[in-house]
C-alpha cells in the first residue's frame, strides 16, 4: 500500500502540470482493499472496486462536478485543474466484463487481469472534454523493502 | 512475532496451518488457523460499512 500510495502522490504532480485526469491501476484482483485504501492515502478523488460495479457516465458527471468546465475556463479558481482516480484491476462496469491482457492464464489459472487504467484514459478522452493518461502500477507494488511494522512481525 | 510464530509451529510439526494476526500490527494477537479455513476465500470490501457508491470513495470523504 505505501508503494501505491506513492505512485499516487507522484502522479498528482504531472497530472497537476498538464491538466490531466490521472487514471492509476493497482493490483488486488477481485478484491478492492488495496485500491481504496491506497487511494484514501493518496488523496484520489474517485476509486473504482470490484465489489461495486460502476457506470461509466455517473464518474463523467462526477469529473464535470469537480473540473468543470476546464478546458474553456483552464484557471477557473472554482476548480482543480486535475483529478485522480484509482481504479483496481478487477473493477469492470455495470453491463461489462472484467478487462484482462490477453487470453492466457497465470500459473493458478486465473485470467490475467490488467489495462483497464488505460481504457478508462481512452474513455475519458473520447467521451468528455478532458484530457487523460493512465499509469499501471504493476508488479513494484509487492517490491521494495520491508516497513518496520514488516520487520517487526517477520 | 509472526515469522517466529509459523516457525515454533513448523518446529512442532503443526502443518497445514497458517499465522492469524487479529488487532493491529504490532499490537496483535497470533493464532493458528486450519489452512482449509481460508482457501478459496477471498477478503472483499464491505461496501455497506466503508465504500460510498455515489461517489465511489470511502465513506465521510472524497469528492
Amino acid at each position: 500500500m505505501r508503494n501505491v500510495t506513492e505512485v499516487i502522490e507522484r502522479s498528482r504532480t504531472p497530472a497537476g502540470s498538464h491538466g490531466w485526469v490521472q487514471v492509476i491501476e493497482v493490483m488486488g484482483r477481485h478484491s478492492g482493499h488495496l485500491a481504496l485504501w491506497s487511494g484514501v492515502a493518496g488523496q484520489a478523488d474517485i476509486i473504482l472496486i470490484p465489489e461495486h460495479p460502476f457506470r461509466y457516465e455517473k464518474i463523467y458527471q462526477h469529473l464535470k462536478n469537480h473540473l468543470g468546465d476546464s478546458k474553456a475556463h483552464p484557471r477557473d479558481p472554482q476548480h482543480p485543474r486535475y483529478s485522480v482516480i484509482v481504479v483496481a484491476e478487477g473493477a469492470y462496469a455495470e453491463d461489462g466484463e472484467l478487462i484482462i491482457i490477453d487470453d492466457r492464464h497465470d500459473a493458478f489459472g486465473h485470467a490475467r487481469l490488467g489495462g483497464i487504467a488505460e481504457v478508462w484514459a481512452q474513455r475519458i478522452m473520447s467521451d468528455t472534454p478532458y484530457d487523460a493518461r493512465s499509469v499501471i502500477v504493476g508488479h513494484p507494488q509487492r517490491g521494495g523493502p520491508p516497513s518496520p511494522v514488516d520487520r517487526i512481525m517477520g | 512475532m509472526f515469522g517466529a510464530r509459523a516457525a515454533d509451529a513448523v518446529a512442532g510439526g503443526d502443518f497445514g496451518k497458517m499465522v492469524s494476526a487479529r488487532g493491529i500490527a504490532p499490537a496483535c494477537d497470533l493464532s493458528l488457523v486450519d489452512i482449509s479455513t481460508v482457501l478459496g476465500k477471498i477478503d472483499t470490501v464491505d461496501v455497506a460499512r466503508v465504500y460510498d457508491t455515489d461517489r465511489h470513495h470511502l465513506k465521510g470523504i472524497g469528492m
